[in-house]
């Protein structure tokens, strides 16, 4: 389980301080569609503003097989890169609008996607994000 | 558009990013939204390029946008472009077709843990 945890960016790392969790929450929350801070009431959050040292971090409390808790603190990946590029972490960004085909309309905030923490969007019945980044001409 | 099911199926979600719009303008959601729709498509999110943060227009400024649109594919644990692509006007872009996009989505995620 941990070494999973481990692939995902999840490890049993510190939490972040209160005023990076204000950070997270703001970022969300400057579409207006929702409070994240509910969302993230059992989880603190941090958002580095360089891209290329992101140590996003949501804690979680997870139930180990025994019943016990054990705290385990989920990750956006570190290492993003800007210009993107094939091989790297991609940077956690965010759109103040997304909409669905299904006619959900959200923000849409990357650094969420790989702990599915997001209070709207379910990332976790996705494996793999596909970008198809195109023109209207 | 039979293939977005295909990479439903296959465990990804796709999010459109529109560049710019018809005008050279920076992409919005909506727009992304109207142009996808005309396509026949009926799944994943749309976004607006004018609206990427924290920079606005990183998609269209990205290395990968040959001269036009590009694909990138990326686990959501790991978040690391595994694969990218190129499409447009012939010349420098690869411009596979949706089935081969389908077969490298497939490739990765046989990949994963």
């Amino acid at each position: 389980m941990a070494s999973l945890l481990a692939l995902g960016g999840c490890t049993d790392s510190g939490s972040a301080g209160t005023d990076e969790l204000a950070d997270a929450s703001e970022s969300k929350g400057a579409t207006g569609s929702m409070d994240s801070s509910e969302g993230l009431e059992s989880s603190e959050a941090s958002s580095a503003s360089d891209s290329s040292s992101s140590t996003n971090s949501t804690s979680a409390t997870s139930e180990s097989t025994d019943g016990s808790e054990t705290g385990m603190t989920c990750s956006y990946p570190k290492g993003a890169v800007e210009p993107m590029a094939l091989g790297e972490v991609l940077t956690p960004y965010s759109w103040t609008t997304a909409i669905h085909a299904d006619g959900t309309t959200t923000s849409l905030d990357l650094f969420y996607a790989p702990c599915d923490t997001d209070e709207v969007i379910d990332w976790s019945i996705h494996e793999i994000l596909v970008f198809i980044s195109l023109p209207a001409w | 558009m039979q293939v977005e099911q295909q990479i439903l199926d296959a465990g990804a979600e796709i999010i459109w990013v529109l560049e710019t719009d018809s005008f050279l303008q920076p992409g919005t959601a909506q727009g992304c939204r109207d142009l996808v729709d005309s396509f026949g498509s009926t799944h994943g999110w749309c976004v607006g390029d004018g609206d990427t943060h924290p920079v606005p227009t990183t998609f269209d400024n990205s290395p990968f946008s040959i001269g036009r649109g590009f694909d990138i594919i990326v686990p959501r644990e790991t978040m690391v472009i595994e694969y990218a692509t190129n499409h447009g006007t012939p010349g420098g872009n690869e411009n596979i077709t949706g089935e081969e996009l389908l077969a490298q989505i497939q490739l990765i995620a046989d990949s994963l843990p």
